[in-house]
Order: structure tokens, then C-alpha cells, then sequence
């Protein structure tokens, strides 16, 4: 199946600051591809080239089929974007808003109320639509602000942060809308430096750091191409000490360490070595209360790959 | 086809600025309210500084008989509200302050100096802002029957060889037949708003386009713009959009204005056609000062506190305030290096002396230029802002 969107080589500078450098990656319907990094990587600067919003320095962008090259302005209505900000009128209504945002696509008329009915149900405000946007809770803009970029159904949906700043009940009511518009077929844009966000939602993730594309694929391909052992957690109210020195005669225990409580210690495979793990506590003479297997995540593979943490 | 798409976006992005102005409670005051407040209170000052009651103190003159006449005299005088003082300080402090528009020091010694046939000068005191109009020809009025038997007598004592003192006494007893001139009014009385609805209206199309350019900043600053611009349509139609819904700001406070004073205080606009001509100009001038200044602030906050003193500021500068006839010159080309200076001397010539659109066409054509060249920037720096 072609893609719906496909971007080559984007570079875009200011100034000294080589804010996106050599990015490129497709996505095809019906798949959700997450951008992850941290502030300041250039992922919304990535973004504002897909969706023709600032002017790129090198590259090539092509959603469902044809060039976003500035020439042919109907490329956008394919594209549905919904941007970091609350980019809603507060003294507007619900309603008006969306009515707003709908003609800056070519709707109107009966499709045109047809289409904000459909965008206030799946925002969840069908009963508060003619009420006053700055009366609404964060959650409910955000919402609002999602459906927003629905309005004309388009190919490929862009969401910038979408969650940021909101409570876990919108912010799990709003992965689930995405995943549901996923289902449906329209390919998604994910950024966030949410990890477990671009984690739960996303088919295909792709790693920006410094402006630079530096790892992508699905979170197994990501973690495998890392190598990332397992953090293996060990509680014991016997002799901790002798807890780690067994631990470490075991094969595939790179490194036990004694914190507070217990051991910690990494290890290729962890679960697999759970038995002996116990097998070494009982004759060490410390008896585990507690294990704790963590498998290596994106955070881990970032951290792997740039030496710093997503959220520096 | 494309055409009629970026007009139905640049109309919607219309619509929704003219939508979120009628929400917007102070800018409704600043817009519906505040201009004809100013033409009411500006307008009745500018009644009470007409010859109709020209407050004048008077100091001095003796107790001579030709002071007690001439005090007589000035308390009859049509138009003259007369207050005796007897401070030269206290007459100075109170015309200085405008308690009085004028004052007269009369010298303690005047009946023997008018007896002797010396000059007697009058001192007349006027504040910095100068008399009122036609108060000096008011006063000089009330003087004009002793002047004219002082020159009575001057000339019989000297071709009859009388004494002038003597001649001075007996001019007293002669009843001349003199010329007598009868005030009649033509038309309707100027309220005295005219003038107050031709600054205000410049004034306010003004601080209007500017408070409406800080819409743009909040715009920008939630990220409205930049989504409008992720919408299929060019920025061209965004930005036509955005200056639309300026334009028809500034031209609806410009038509209030207008058909407000005339209906509240009865001012005659005179010329339609020139008038049109001058508002349009200036409103374009208006929506370019707006998108400039919509693109060159970040916050909202700053952009709307900022607005209406710097509106007034300019209108200051401009002459919408007081005339530019009364600054000194240098401030006349300061008037003149921004659009207000221009669009008041036009407004001004098509109300005052029914100037038609020919009389006014170097006014028009400057205000034309103006507008273009803020036009041009203002496009400029907004697409920069929005696509940076």
C-alpha cells in the first residue's frame, strides 16, 4: 500500500542552529508513526515543513501522491493538523470554532453542520458546543482542539504533543480517539516526549535528537538494535551483600549492585534467569521477598543512544 | 475557482474578527462609547471658548468718572462675563489657571491721563494658549464709544483751540448719529462639535485599527494564525483575511463617528464624496499600522496596553486633539510625518470650508501613499512572523 506520506532529506537552519538535518521517513495508511525526543530536538520543526507551515532549507515532502512544494495549496486538505497550542478563539464558542476552522477547508452549508456535529462527538462536548471555549476545562480544549484537525476527515493526521498539560482521563480519552482514527484507516504523526504515550499508540517509532533522525523502526526493532538487557529488581530482609556476590557468579549477569533494601542487577534475558536467581538467594542465605523484571524501553534506548534522558 | 476559495477563506477570517469583536466588552466601549463621550466633552469646551461669554476680569481704573463709564460699558458689552479683581497677582493666577479667558488692567490713574490728552494703555492679559476667538473684538467693542468721544475732543481742541478737558466734557452732551451694526444669524449655530467630530474621528478609526492589531498578536501568540496557514489556502489569503477584517474595523468606528455626531450633536459633514475619500485613505492607513503592529509584538497583554496611549499619542502629533495651526512649526512637520496630519487638514477643509474631493487631492494622495507603504511592510513582517 503507498504511502500516505513520504518525506526525504528535510533540513531546515536558523542562523548558526541546525535545527533539523537529513530527516526522512514514511507513513503508510492506517499506521501511526511516533516522532520521540526531547524539547528543543526539532520535532515540531519537523512537523511545520510536513505540514507546509514554514518554508524548508532542503528536502522533499509528498502526501497522498502529490508534493507539498508550495505550488498547489490543495495538497493540505489531506493533512489535518493539530498543533502544541490551543489554537482555538476563548471567546468563541465550541461550535463557532469548529464552524471556523471547517470553511478554512471549503466546507459549508449542510456538510459543513454535519461535519462540527461529528467533531463535537468525538471531543466529547455535543451538549457544551455553544458554550464559550475559555469556560472549558484544559482537557475539553484539548479535545476540542484535536477535533478541530478532523473536521475535513483527512489522510494523514499530525498531532503535535497533543496531551501535553492535561489530566490522565483526557489524556487517555485522546490516545484512545487516535488509535480509534488509526483503525479507520487515516495515518497518524505522533510526537510527544511522552514515552509510554509514543509507546502504547504507535506502530513505528522514530528517535530525533539535535535535529537528527538517529534510530527508527517498531520498539522491538528499536530495543533489539540497542541491545538493552533487562533491570531485574531483588528485595531481601537477609544479607544483601551475599545476595549480589551470588548473583553475579550467574551467566548472563552483567553487573549487581546493593541499594536499599535488595539488589539491583542487569542482565541479557532476565525473566529466563528467574529460577536460578531464586536457586542463588536460598544459598546465599537470603531469601527473596520481591523480584522486579523491567524490560529495556524507549527510554533506555534513548538514553543508549544519545547519552541523555528524553525529559534533560 | 481557486480565486473564490482564498476569497471565502480571506471572508471567514473576516467574519470571525468582526464575531470575536462583538464579544469583547471593553473593546465595544472603546469603539460604541468612548468617541462621543470625548465629541461631548471636547465639543461643549469648544462652545464655551467662543465670543458668545468671554470671561474677562478687570483690575484698576479709579474712581474717576471715564473708569466708572468705561466699567459701565464693559458690563453691558454683549458677550462679556466681567469680574472686578483687585490683585494684579490674583488676576494674573486666575487667567493663567482659565478661570478667566482674559484680563483687562486698566490704570489706576486713567481719567487724569485720558484729561491730559496722554495715551492711556489698556494692558490686556491673555493665557498661553492665546484668546479665545473674537474676544479681543468684543472687548474692543466696549471701549469704542469713549474712544471715539476721546477722538471727538482731540480734534476740537485742536482746530478750536479749546482746552481738551474741557472739549472731553462737553462731548458727553452730544448725541451723535452714529453706525450701528445688527448681528443677524443665518442658518442653524454651529454646536461647536464639529471640530471635536472631525479629531475624533481620526483619532478613533485610528486607536481602533491599532486595538484591532492586537487581536492579530493574541491570534498569533495561540497559534490560530499559523493553523489558518496549515489550511489549503495561500498565505496571501490569510493575510488578505487578517487586513479585511482591520479594514472593515477602522471604516465601521469611521461611519459611527460620522453618522453618530450628526445624529447626537448635528454636524455637518459636508461632502460625502471627499469624506468617504479621506475616511477610506486613513482606514487603510489604520489596518497597515494595525498588521504592523500585530506582527511586531509577542504578547497580547503588552500589545493591548500599548495600543490606546500610542493611538492617542499620534493623534496628539497628528492635530486631532487641538489644531497644528497653534504648535509651533516644527511640530506642524512632526504632525505631518505621520497619516494623521494629512487626514485631520483634509477632514478639517471638507468640514469646515466644504472642501470637495479636488481640494483635498494632495491630502488624499499623500494618505494613499501612506497606506501603501504600511500596507507593503505590514504584509511583509506579518508573513515573516507567522512562517518563521
Amino acid at each position: 500500500m503507498s504511502a500516505v506520506l513520504t518525506c526525504t532529506g528535510l533540513a531546515k537552519r536558523y542562523g548558526e542552529r541546525q535545527a533539523v538535518d537529513g530527516v526522512g521517513f514514511e507513513i503508510a495508511p492506517g499506521e501511526a508513526y511516533g516522532l520521540l525526543g526531547p524539547n528543543g530536538a526539532g520535532k515540531t520543526t519537523t512537523i511545520s515543513m510536513l505540514c507546509g507551515l514554514l518554508d524548508r532549507d532542503a528536502g522533499d515532502v509528498v502526501v497522498a501522491g502529490r508534493p507539498l512544494d508550495g505550488s498547489d495549496p490543495g495538497v493540505k486538505r489531506a493533512i489535518g493538523y493539530v498543533p502544541q497550542d490551543i489554537a482555538l478563539y476563548p471567546e468563541l464558542t465550541g461550535q463557532e470554532n469548529l464552524a471556523f476552522f471547517g470553511r478554512l477547508y471549503g466546507l459549508s452549508g449542510g456538510k459543513l453542520r454535519q461535519r462540527v456535529a461529528a467533531g463535537l462527538e468525538l471531543a466529547g462536548l455535543t451538549d457544551r458546543g455553544a458554550d464559550r471555549v475559555d469556560g472549558f476545562s484544559g482537557g475539553m480544549k484539548r479535545r476540542l482542539n484535536i477535533a478541530a484537525g478532523l473536521l475535513h476527515e483527512p489522510r494523514l493526521l499530525v498531532l503535535d504533543e497533543p496531551t501535553v498539560g492535561v489530566d490522565p482521563q483526557s489524556r487517555n480519552a485522546i490516545l484512545d480517539s487516535v488509535a480509534a482514527l488509526r483503525e479507520g484507516g487515516t495515518a497518524v504523526l505522533y510526537t510527544s516526549h511522552y514515552m509510554e504515550e509514543v509507546e502504547r499508540l504507535c506502530d513505528r517509532v522514530g528517535i530525533i535528537d539535535e535535529g537528527r533522525l538517529i534510530a527508527e523502526g517498531t520498539r522491538r526493532e528499536l530495543v533489539d538494535q540497542v541491545g538493552q538487557a533487562d533491570r531485574v529488581e531483588l528485595t531481601t530482609d537477609g544479607d544483601a551483600e551475599a545476595l549480589a556476590a551470588a548473583c553475579r557468579s550467574l551467566e548472563g549477569v552483567s553487573d549487581a549492585q546493593v541499594v536499599s533494601g535488595g539488589v539491583r542487577l542487569v542482565a541479557l534475558r532476565g525473566r529466563s534467569l528467574l529460577p536460578a536467581l531464586v536457586s542463588a538467594a536460598d544459598r546465599a542465605g537470603a531469601p527473596l521477598s520481591s523480584i522486579d523484571v523491567a524490560e529495556p524501553d524507549l527510554e533506555s534506548v534513548f538514553l543508549h543512544l544519545t547519552g541523555k534522558a528524553l525529559r534533560d | 475557482m481557486r480565486r473564490t476559495r482564498r476569497i471565502a477563506v480571506a471572508l471567514a477570517i473576516t467574519g470571525v474578527s468582526l464575531r470575536r469583536l462583538g464579544r469583547d466588552r471593553l473593546g465595544l466601549f472603546f469603539i460604541l462609547v468612548l468617541p462621543f463621550l470625548i465629541i461631548l466633552l471636547f465639543g461643549g469646551g469648544a462652545r464655551s471658548g467662543t465670543a458668545a461669554d468671554v470671561a474677562v476680569g478687570v483690575l484698576g481704573g479709579g474712581d474717576g468718572p471715564l473708569a466708572a463709564e468705561l466699567a459701565a460699558a464693559l458690563e453691558a458689552a454683549e458677550g462679556l462675563d466681567v469680574t472686578s479683581f483687585g490683585e494684579l497677582g490674583e488676576l494674573e493666577e486666575s487667567v493663567r489657571r482659565g478661570r478667566q479667558d482674559a484680563g483687562l488692567v486698566i490704570p489706576a490713574s486713567f481719567d487724569e491721563l485720558v484729561a491730559s490728552g496722554e495715551p492711556a494703555e489698556v494692558e490686556l492679559l491673555a493665557a498661553p494658549a492665546g484668546l479665545p476667538e473674537g474676544s479681543q473684538g468684543a472687548i474692543g467693542a466696549a471701549f469704542a464709544d469713549l474712544d471715539a468721544r476721546l477722538t471727538t475732543a482731540q480734534v476740537a481742541a485742536e482746530t478750536i483751540g479749546i482746552d481738551f478737558a474741557e472739549a472731553l466734557a462737553s462731548t458727553q452732551e452730544l448725541d451723535v448719529p452714529g453706525v450701528s451694526v445688527e448681528a443677524v444669524t443665518v442658518g442653524e449655530a454651529d454646536t461647536g462639535a464639529g471640530p471635536s467630530a472631525a479629531g475624533n474621528l481620526v483619532l478613533f478609526i485610528f486607536i481602533t485599527s491599532l486595538v484591532g492589531g492586537s487581536w492579530l498578536v493574541e491570534s498569533r501568540r495561540l497559534g490560530v494564525s499559523r493553523r489558518m496557514l496549515a489550511a489549503p489556502t495561500t498565505a496571501g489569503a490569510v493575510l488578505a483575511g487578517e487586513a479585511l477584517g482591520r479594514f472593515t474595523l477602522a471604516i465601521g468606528q469611521g461611519l459611527l463617528v460620522i453618522f453618530g455626531a450628526a445624529w447626537l450633536f448635528g454636524v455637518d459633514w459636508r461632502d460625502p464624496l471627499a469624506l468617504a475619500a479621506v475616511v477610506g485613505l486613513f482606514s487603510l492607513c489604520g489596518t497597515g499600522a494595525a498588521m504592523l503592529f500585530g506582527a511586531t509584538f509577542n504578547r497580547p497583554e503588552q500589545a493591548g496596553a500599548v495600543a490606546p496611549p500610542l493611538g492617542i499619542a499620534l493623534g496628539m502629533l497628528g492635530g486631532c486633539l487641538w489644531p497644528l495651526e497653534i504648535v509651533p512649526p516644527f511640530m506642524r512637520v512632526v504632525g505631518h510625518a505621520i497619516p494623521h496630519g494629512w487626514a485631520m487638514d483634509a477632514v478639517t477643509a471638507v468640514v469646515a470650508e466644504g472642501a470637495g474631493l479636488a481640494d483635498v487631492a494632495t491630502e488624499l494622495a499623500v494618505l494613499a501613499g501612506f497606506a501603501a507603504a504600511l500596507l507593503t511592510v505590514a504584509a511583509w513582517q506579518l508573513r515573516r512572523a507567522l512562517t518563521r
